[in-house]
């Protein structure tokens, strides 16, 4: 279980402080495929960030019941839109690297990913199109052997249909304990592929509901996710309206 | 795919720092993992005298310096000018013989019939007087290969964030090595040569200067 408890995060800079994450309480079970959404400058990555440990901040993180530190980082995985891989290597290289510090390695997995995707595999990665990157990047976190896999946006740059194949082959190939943390704002497309999901607003958990419960309400996540922002509808034909004057004549 | 047996029978003859299979491009062999440890064995080659075995293997080091650097680094432009600022200050030092020369010659007198006499007042120049300042030369090199471990460093945080990588290895250590790892090593090389330098110099300042002038090290 990954637990999350009163995780506050504020950023200090020459301009002063500004708190992106206020008291945000969350746990993950093994097996979850949980969305987290929200605005651009929610707070999801610096959620993300702070649960691996890149950043510093107020509250606890553990993940079954111990703190996360060197001996349990490998359990977890991160795939992100910036790209975590060393551009001039190539992806063997890469899963050699991988192999040689992430005793849990899955290089079949790995394998069978990149035939899957024909992603060439001794091209080095500086080579690749930003689609093929972002493919590459969630293979990598996929098959390190963790058992939370945190993805921050991942298919930034693919095509629909590349994010369809790569949803049916995830839910092909993930084993009952693997969980999957996967921030992105393609709300309707992941709607069927996740468990959870998980809203951030202004730094806050907004929303937390199962897919399967808003099924029985006969809900879409997108509806929801309106409802919860407070989504106006008209806010657009009204600013409009006002610019133009209440119309042309 | 590889049967297990064929990767194993790859794994044994695996040479040090290399990959089991063929880089596929000519400037490949640079940009292979790093190996923070040796794995594998050695291959041996056979025959070969000692000076050989030798000067292959640093021309073997030289190629594989790649080991010693970041993951991907393009590591060529800062090795090729490390060297150069430490050939510098080692072509420069060849001064120092001119210096000794004058010093020796210094010495002497032309003494009518006799030719050429020590003077019987003469002191010796002490060695550091001689060859100190040609420890400064160094200096820029030192301070390059300080630079550098921060270039490492700032390596992982261009083009992508692979920075996010490194701080999740389990190893703590596998991140500060691979940034100090090349500079070090330069370090000792440089300290090294400064070394034996300063002894072969003052080797020869003890042969050359006459014992009577009393010459000292400083």
């Amino acid at each position: 279980m990954l637990e999350i408890k009163a995780l506050n995060k504020t950023y200090f800079d020459r301009l002063g402080s500004r708190q992106v994450l206020f008291d945000v309480n969350l746990a993950i079970g093994p097996g979850e495929i949980v969305g987290l959404f929200g605005e651009n400058g929610a707070g999801k990555t610096t959620l993300m960030k702070s649960i691996l440990g890149f950043l510093s901040y107020q509250g606890e993180i553990l993940l079954d019941n111990k703190p996360i530190d060197r001996s349990n980082i490998a359990r977890l995985s991160f795939a992100t839109c910036e790209h975590s891989f060393f551009p001039n290597l190539t992806p063997d290289s890469h899963a050699e690297f991988y192999g040689m510090h992430f005793g849990r390695f899955r290089r079949e997995r790995y394998e069978t990913l990149m035939e899957f995707f024909e992603l060439p595999r001794r091209t080095a990665l500086k080579g690749y199109s930003t689609g093929q990157k972002n493919q590459f990047e969630v293979i990598m976190a996929l098959c390190q052997g963790a058992e939370y896999i945190l993805m921050d946006e991942p298919f930034a740059g693919n095509d629909v249909f590349n994010r369809e194949d790569f949803y049916k082959v995830l839910l092909g190939i993930l084993e009952p304990e693997e969980t999957v943390f996967l921030s992105t704002h393609l709300i309707e497309e992941v709607e069927r592929f996740i468990g959870r999901a998980v809203l951030l607003k202004g730094g806050r958990i907004a929303g937390d509901v199962s897919t399967l419960e808003l099924e029985e309400r006969g809900s879409t996540l997108l509806e929801y996710v309106k409802e919860t922002y407070g989504y106006r509808a008209d806010r657009v034909s009204r600013a409009l309206g006002e610019l133009t004057g209440g119309g042309r004549t | 795919m590889k049967t297990a047996e064929n990767r194993e029978e790859n794994r044994g003859m695996r040479k040090f720092g290399q990959s089991s299979e063929a880089p596929d491009a000519a400037g490949d062999r640079h940009i292979l993992t790093a190996r923070f440890r040796v794995s594998g064995g050695r291959t041996k080659k056979a025959g070969g005298d000692g000076a050989m075995k030798t000067l292959r293997k640093i021309g073997r080091l030289w190629t594989q310096l790649w080991q010693w650097f970041p993951p991907g680094y393009e590591f060529v432009w800062e090795r090729n000018t490390a060297a150069v600022l430490l050939a510098l200050p080692v072509v420069l030092s060849l001064r120092y013989f001119g210096k000794l020369r004058e010093a020796v010659e210094w010495l002497y007198y032309v003494d009518g019939d006799r030719g050429r006499v020590l003077r019987p007042d003469g002191v010796a120049k002490p060695f550091l007087e001689l060859a100190g300042e040609y420890g400064g030369l160094f200096v820029p090199y030192f301070l390059f290969l300080a630079i550098m471990a921060a270039f490492h460093y700032a390596y992982y945080h261009r083009e992508t964030k692979s920075i996010y990588l490194m701080r999740r290895l389990p190893r703590r250590s596998v991140l500060v090595a691979s940034c100090v790892r090349a500079p070090l090593l330069g370090m000792a090389v440089g300290a090294a040569a400064e070394a034996v330098l300063g002894v072969i110099y003052y080797g020869i300042y003890l042969l050359v200067m006459p014992g009577v002038c009393a010459p000292g090290f400083w």
